[in-house]
């Protein structure tokens, strides 16, 4: 279909050649040009987001009603856990048992994502000089998030659970069997390498294990929407629903300490 | 007489808008990529060199927010570019529906190309996603192409 002379041929080799130096020059770019584009995408983002509130006005009053009256419950069922923890710290301590210590968050807000539909995250307006680093772990108040996967002075950019890079060691609340859950770029998650016949059901919860040092043991993942046997029988997976929203992200912790 | 400022400052629009407000538009966790129609619209209407300026420009305003471990869209999308420019010399790229038809095909086999390039240097993902996100996204750009391209049109001639 394209004829090439001699000439041209030079010219499009050159050409790669130029192309190629320049892809290998775009990482170190990365961390001054998006705190260039820090303001105008905050901006951007408030302003989406209140015309988003404002046209979805109905459909958020409907889910305010029924969140006060979760509230409710929940605060009862707080009180409840916390009774509860008092009376586990007042036998851990007769036991000598030693506390772990409470990690210490840093609230950030989601200002951007991904442009491309091939990987998950978000950039978020805080960065190094807030005291993240890379590899820190990001909750919500329902859940697991993500992690950290690079930091600019003001801003960093989480990679989510959903992405395909980014696999968690995890166990199913119930019956502590073990297994790796993994993104698949979509609204649910693969939680991969059970056995075949492991003891896991639909609706049942799974939190990180604790076995990768970074991610602190028990934090909500998600929930078992299906069960199925992998093509070569081996083994058997989970479908899981995040216990995070990650499409209507606004605001995250990031575990700093 | 094109204004090639005003293109540029669309650039920078679009690089926020997909970054930002689109992610509020998506079909089944695809979005269009308005970015590579950018860089189509760049190939139609300017000479050789600018055109390949331009798609580089969009390429690194794409990557400089992704996490792929290089300018996978700074080498891409001028490659594209020029392929478009070429194809452009043998199919008259005037009216909107061969424009759109064209445009399917160039982000699906962008999708694809760039895709499998992920998947070489080690990030794989679900057969059934890398179809469902492909097909989607490249349908999407196709769609969304006609409103888009008026409006770089309309900044252009202003």
């Amino acid at each position: 279909m394209f004829k090439f002379n001699r000439k041209s041929l030079i010219a499009a080799t050159l050409l790669l050649v130029f192309l190629f130096l320049i892809s290998a020059l775009i990482p170190s770019l990365r961390k001054p040009a998006i705190n260039i584009f820090k303001l105008p995408m905050t901006v951007f983002s408030a302003v989406s987001q209140e015309i988003g509130g404002l046209i979805f006005f109905h459909s958020n009053l409907v889910q305010t009603r029924k969140l006060k009256a979760k509230v409710d419950f929940l605060r009862k069922q707080l009180n409840d856990k916390n009774e509860l923890q008092l009376e586990n710290h007042r036998l851990k301590s007769l036991l000598s048992l030693k506390e772990s210590s409470p990690y210490k968050v840093i609230a950030a807000g989601v200002i951007g994502r991904d442009p491309s539909n091939w990987s998950s995250t978000v950039i978020v307006n805080k960065g190094s000089s807030s005291g993240i680093k890379e590899g820190c772990v990001c909750i919500s108040f329902y859940g697991l998030v993500g992690r950290v996967v690079e930091t600019g002075g003001s801003v960093s950019k989480i990679m989510l659970i959903n992405d395909p890079n980014l696999s968690v060691s995890a166990v199913v609340q119930r019956s502590r069997q073990e297994g790796l859950v993994c993104g698949s770029l979509g609204g649910t998650l693969l939680m991969k390498y059970l056995p075949k016949d492991s003891d896991i059901k639909i609706g049942d919860t799974i939190v990180t294990s604790g076995l990768t040092p970074v991610y602190p043991k028990g934090l909500a993942v998600g929930t078992v929407i299906s069960v199925g046997v992998e093509f070569s029988s081996l083994s058997s997976y989970a479908v899981i629903k995040p216990a995070v929203d990650l499409s209507a992200l606004e605001e995250i912790l990031v575990i700093f300490q | 007489m094109i204004r090639k400022k005003n293109f540029i400052l669309l650039l920078l629009v679009f690089t926020i808008l997909q970054v930002s407000v689109l992610h509020y538009f998506r079909i089944f966790t695809a979005k269009p990529d308005l970015l590579l129609i950018c860089a189509v619209a760049a190939s139609i209407y300017f000479e050789v060199e600018s055109a390949l300026l331009f798609s580089l420009l969009c390429g690194i305003l794409k990557d400089i927010f992704s996490i792929s471990p290089f300018g996978l869209n700074t080498f891409l999308l001028p490659v594209f570019s020029f392929l478009v420019i070429k194809l452009s010399r043998r199919i008259a790229l005037v009216d909107t529906p061969v424009l759109c038809a064209a445009t399917f095909v160039i982000a699906f086999f962008y999708a694809v190309t760039s895709r499998l390039i992920l998947g070489y240097l080690g990030t794989m993902i679900p057969f059934r996603a890398f179809l469902r996100i492909s097909f989607l996204e490249s349908l999407y750009t196709a769609l969304v192409f006609p409103l888009v391209f008026r409006l770089i049109k309309k900044a252009l001639y202003l």
